[in-house]
């Protein structure tokens, strides 16, 4: 059997939804979107492992969508050279399938301390 | 204007109308494979009668293969250079020392490509003697790198001196078990580089231009690249041991490329992609210059030296060529050989100083060579030994279809003419040797022509059975009648597209070698749509002293080239063919 509530405790509901979202966008408003580096390495993968690497990239842009959290500058590398965007390229520009070659670790290292605070995407491991 | 005048008129338009209407239904325009493939079956190849002569199994057992000095071809076959009294022997009172040298500075038909031999003219004249009296002559014979190297390992070729046009071949020499003996490290500076054309490269998006991103948008398919044959050409050979050491990932840090990392999965399927990728390989980077020069949009970059980039980089329509440098340190030797005499030695170590003088290396310079270009660290890799570069080939060849299967189709002339000067039995020996170099899996067929075409071997996925089976049948082959150019090809274009419908992914390539104009059956205005739409590469061969216009034509209508043989070179030129594609 349903309960109904009071009205006054209906009000109070509301009125601490209402405030909760009040004080989320306050708290939007006051701190700002986290930004941070985006790295992404492009090596030799596998097919499932391109998939998988793209499935993290495509949750990464809606995050970047929902304003969530930005991505700043976005580096891609490989053994062949680094390009950097300012803004996360489509997925269809990362041209995870025509990547070759194995990791380029110096570039790796190089990156890592230049943008320590960086989220790096790789393949977990070329076959 | 009469009734009647108008009343003629409209029935003549009616009639001229009428007439294209049923052309244009009888023959509907080729602008597709599909449509290609129409053409051929419904209106070219019922006129055509093809006989089918297979060669029974029992039969297919000939084709031992034959010891390596007899699959070279001979050094008589290479003209020598450098001496009034070329081709003569010399008198006891001269001392000849032969060098073997690399076309690209002893090639005496082009201008451009003949130091060597002016310098050797130039230092004939001078007179000089040895220490036993006698007086020097140094003679040229050009003879490319890689099969140089190959005829001195081979035997039956003893040449004074040799000067490939990179360390490299002495390295693979070396692993042959022949040392030579280095007298000096570079006679001219050169360098192997990738010609880019610059507004292909801005059309990609500019940025740098260097060797990794060249790399990076081949791979992407955005960039149309050239390359040649490592087992032939030293910027083939040059740019193949780079890509690898870069793929390794050894550019940002350094190292040689081990022999163990070719064996990684990763470094082979990268290989294979960028194969994919790759637009054209031919034996060496000559023909791909031809084809840039007849259609400067054919091909984005080309793998050559630095001396043809700067001579093309004249020519008109391409002055916003851009040159990428890359590879180790290679110089263009001179050495002596395990067999040199002592006073052949001395005679070359007086070459090499008067080569390398600042006259001989002024007059180097006029003919493009001069200093050449510092290469960055990222395209810079340590010279490597024999036994890593032997490898690389290797894996070049195992890899270089990118996965997927080449089919070649034969086409051979055998009508009456082929039996002058040996043409027929050379052609025989060549292909026979040259089965060797197929890799297993590809398939190959044969069809000959003559006053018809004859089906002798249908397209066959090679293996040791197909082998028995095509060296079988081209030792039957024998030579007589016309010569039905055109039906052949007809024929052989039908055979490659059936197979391109069963494998699109495929690569298909049709060799045409005839040694005469076309004298029954179709012409090339039949086949013209057919094969412009028909995806095939079409490769003719001149054979003998024929005017090749007509095969110039067919090569030209899908930015082919044409090969001139004759009978003392077919062997080679057979064998690089099917070393390239098959």
């Amino acid at each position: 059997m349903a309960t109904s509530l009071s009205p006054l405790a209906s009000r109070l509901l509301i009125g601490g939804w209402l405030g909760q979202l009040l004080l989320a966008g306050g708290i939007a408003l006051v701190a700002p979107i986290p930004v941070r580096p985006l790295v992404i390495e492009r090596r030799f993968c596998s097919e499932s492992q391109q998939e998988a690497l793209l499935h993290r990239y495509r949750q990464l842009v809606l995050r970047n969508r929902l304003g969530i959290e930005r991505f700043r500058p976005v580096i891609l590398y490989s053994v062949y050279g680094k390009q950097e965007h300012d803004e996360l390229p489509a997925a269809s520009a990362l041209g995870l399938a025509s990547a070759a070659g194995d990791g380029n670790r110096q570039q790796a290292a190089q990156l890592q301390d230049n943008h320590p605070t960086a989220l790096v995407l790789r393949c977990q491991q070329a076959p | 204007m009469t009734t009647r005048s108008l009343l003629s008129l409209s029935i003549a338009a009616a009639v001229i109308g009428g007439g294209v209407l049923a052309n244009t239904a009888l023959n509907p325009p080729v602008t597709s494979f599909d449509s290609s493939m129409e053409r051929l079956e419904r209106r070219l190849l019922p006129s055509i009668t093809v006989e089918s002569a297979l060669t029974p199994a029992a039969l297919a057992s000939a084709g031992a293969p034959l010891p390596m000095a007899e699959r070279l071809p001979q050094a008589a076959a290479f003209p020598l250079h450098g001496s009034p009294a070329d081709g003569i022997t010399p008198s006891g009172s001269t001392l000849r020392v032969e060098i073997v040298s690399s076309l690209e500075k002893a090639d005496n038909q082009r201008a451009s490509h003949r130091w060597l031999v002016d310098a050797a003219e130039r230092f004939n004249q001078r007179g000089e003697r040895g220490n036993d009296g006698r007086r020097i002559e140094v003679v040229v014979r050009p003879i490319p790198s890689g099969l140089a190297a190959q005829m001195l390992v081979a035997g039956g070729y003893r040449p004074a001196g040799y000067s490939p046009a990179s360390q490299q071949w002495l390295e693979l020499l070396r692993l042959d078990g022949i040392t030579p003996t280095l007298l000096q490290p570079s006679l001219v500076g050169n360098r192997s580089v990738i010609a880019v054309r610059g507004a292909a490269w801005k059309q990609g998006g500019g940025g740098p231009l260097a060797f990794g991103p060249v790399m990076e948008r081949t791979l992407a398919g955005q960039l149309r690249m050239g390359t040649c044959n490592p087992y032939l050409c030293s910027p083939g050979l040059d740019f193949m041991h780079t890509l690898l050491w870069t793929t390794a990932g050894h550019a940002g840090q350094g190292g040689a490329l081990q022999a163990a990392e070719l064996e990684r999965g990763s470094i082979q399927r990268s290989l294979e992609l960028f194969q994919q990728r790759v637009s054209r390989i031919d034996p060496t980077y000559i023909e791909q210059i031809e084809i840039w020069k007849r259609r400067p949009e054919a091909l984005d970059a080309v793998v050559m030296a630095e001396q043809s980039y700067r001579q093309l980089q004249r020519e008109p329509g391409f002055g916003d060529l851009v040159a990428v440098p890359f590879g180790a340190e290679q110089g263009s030797p001179l050495v002596a050989l395990p067999w040199t005499t002592g006073a052949e030695r001395q005679a070359l170590e007086r070459f090499g100083r008067f080569v390398t003088s600042s006259p001989l290396q002024t007059l180097a310079r006029s003919q493009d060579f001069g200093q050449p270009s510092p290469v960055p660290d990222g395209a810079r890799p340590p010279r490597a030994g024999g036994e890593l570069l032997r490898k690389v080939q290797r894996l070049w060849k195992q890899r270089k279809d990118g996965g997927r299967t080449v089919y070649l189709q034969l086409l051979v002339d055998v009508s009456g003419s082929m039996n002058e000067d040996n043409r027929l039995s050379q052609l025989k020996r060549a292909v026979i040797v040259a089965s060797g170099a197929i890799n297993s899996g590809n398939q190959v067929g044969l069809i000959s022509f003559s006053d018809k075409p004859t089906r002798l071997m249908p397209l066959q996925p090679y293996d040791a059975n197909s082998r028995a089976r095509l060296l079988a049948t081209v030792q039957g082959l024998q030579a007589n009648g016309s010569t039905a150019l055109y039906d052949g090809l007809a024929v052989a274009l039908h055979d490659l597209m059936q197979a391109r419908r069963r494998d699109p992914n495929g690569r298909f390539h049709l060799l045409v070698l005839s040694d005469g104009l076309a004298t029954k059956g179709l012409r090339l205005e039949d086949l013209r749509s057919v094969i412009e739409n028909s995806d095939i590469t079409i490769t003719p061969i001149a054979y003998g002293d024929v005017n090749d216009g007509e095969l110039r034509d067919i090569a030209t209508i899908r930015e082919g080239t044409v090969y001139r043989g004759d009978p003392k070179r077919i062997l080679p030129l057979i064998n690089d063919l099917f070393q390239t594609t098959l």
